[in-house]
């Protein structure tokens, strides 16, 4: 068993700041919400976050592997463009606030975005605010 | 020469419009792909394609061959109503003429820097600048809060002024090496080696597809790429 840091890596302001909506050109390309990578923020333990992931990663036919705060799920089946390989880090934005990013590493983005409908359903009790919520914001 | 007919045509494109298609596209800068695609890191394939996207932004609101503020917002929010310091931000750095409007050469060349096989110096270069927000050649820690205020706000994460104010102490203490309250051009670059990931948004994958998101250009294509 590997042992863990302490704390998730403390969000840097300017970590924190690339993440805005302003910076992230890739929106020009995106006509869909298709993205390759999305975040959402949690109240819990980041040791919580990582087993809930885990837990509700591993029935959906992946392979866990897990570092510090970062794991890479792998899907045992390939899809359309090979095994879907999703990458998650977990960031203290706060004391008690998480920033949990989720992005594509290789694989469809359909089934990125699939993957991630389905995970965010076993993470209901985990996720404080999604994406979605945070643009809803004005 | 060139340019005064550029001028000109600018201010005759509603007159333009009823010309012929190539004239249009020559005036708003596809002139020569090779000529940018010598000076950026794009193919000729690329800047071609790259070009569909220009005419596909500058055409949302007046059809004129450039793209202006709005735009450029709509591009990047699917709205125009957004007003975004990050976004004027960007923008203000695309446009090297400072028009107010950017050309494809503006758009492409600035774009450039954002594609994976860019040089990490151009990167790091465009980084401080985006974020030295009064342009001062250094970022000040009240420019760092405004910023890091504008993107929770833009999230809906409501954080206490006792935690930002500690997370930016965090970031200067790490960052402000030389201990003057500021971060410069030298402390940024090392910040930036020491964690790669804070320049994740000056890397565009899309870039490196971007010819067959936008497949339509073969049909503009004057060389084919080697």
């Amino acid at each position: 068993m590997e042992k863990r840091e302490e704390h998730p890596v403390a969000m840097n302001a300017f970590e924190l700041i690339s993440m805005s909506k302003g910076l992230n050109l890739g929106n020009l390309f995106d006509e869909q919400a298709f993205k390759r990578e999305t975040r959402f923020t949690s109240k819990c333990p980041a040791n919580e976050i990582i087993n809930k992931i885990e837990e509700a990663a591993k029935p959906l036919g992946f392979d866990v592997h897990k570092k510090n705060y970062k794991m890479r799920l792998e899907n045992v089946k390939a899809g359309r463009k090979g095994n879907l390989n999703v990458a998650t880090q977990v960031f203290q934005v706060a004391p008690s606030l998480h920033m949990v990013e989720v992005r594509k590493a290789k694989g469809d983005t359909l089934e990125f975005h699939k993957f991630y409908k389905n995970l965010s359903t076993c993470l209901e009790d985990v996720v404080w605010k999604t994406e979605e919520d945070m643009q809803q914001v004005k | 020469m060139l340019q005064c007919i550029d001028g000109f045509k600018h201010l005759c494109s509603p007159l333009v419009r009823c010309f012929d298609i190539e004239l249009y596209n020559e005036s708003t800068g596809l002139d020569d792909p090779e000529i940018l695609a010598r000076e950026t890191v794009f193919s000729v394939n690329e800047i071609e394609a790259l070009y569909e996207l220009f005419k596909k932004i500058s055409s949302a609101v007046i059809d004129d061959g450039w793209i202006n503020k709005e735009e450029f917002q709509l591009a990047l929010f699917k709205t125009n109503k957004k007003e975004s310091l990050f976004a004027d931000r960007v923008f203000d750095l695309f446009d090297t003429k400072h028009t107010g409007l950017l050309g494809f050469e503006e758009f492409a060349r600035a774009l450039s820097v954002f594609h994976p096989n860019a040089r990490i110096d151009d990167k790091i270069e465009f980084s401080f600048q985006l974020y030295d927000l009064k342009q001062q050649g250094f970022i000040e820690r009240q420019e760092v809060k405004q910023m890091v205020v504008a993107t929770l706000a833009e999230s809906g994460m409501n954080l206490s002024d006792d935690v930002i104010e500690s997370i930016i102490d965090k970031t200067f203490e790490e960052a402000d090496t030389k201990h003057d309250g500021k971060i410069d051009k030298e402390e940024w670059r090392s910040l930036v080696l020491r964690h790669p990931s804070l320049l994740k948004n000056m890397n565009l994958q899309y870039l490196r597809d971007i010819t067959t998101t936008f497949p339509s250009f073969v049909f503009h294509s004057r060389v084919e790429d080697g």
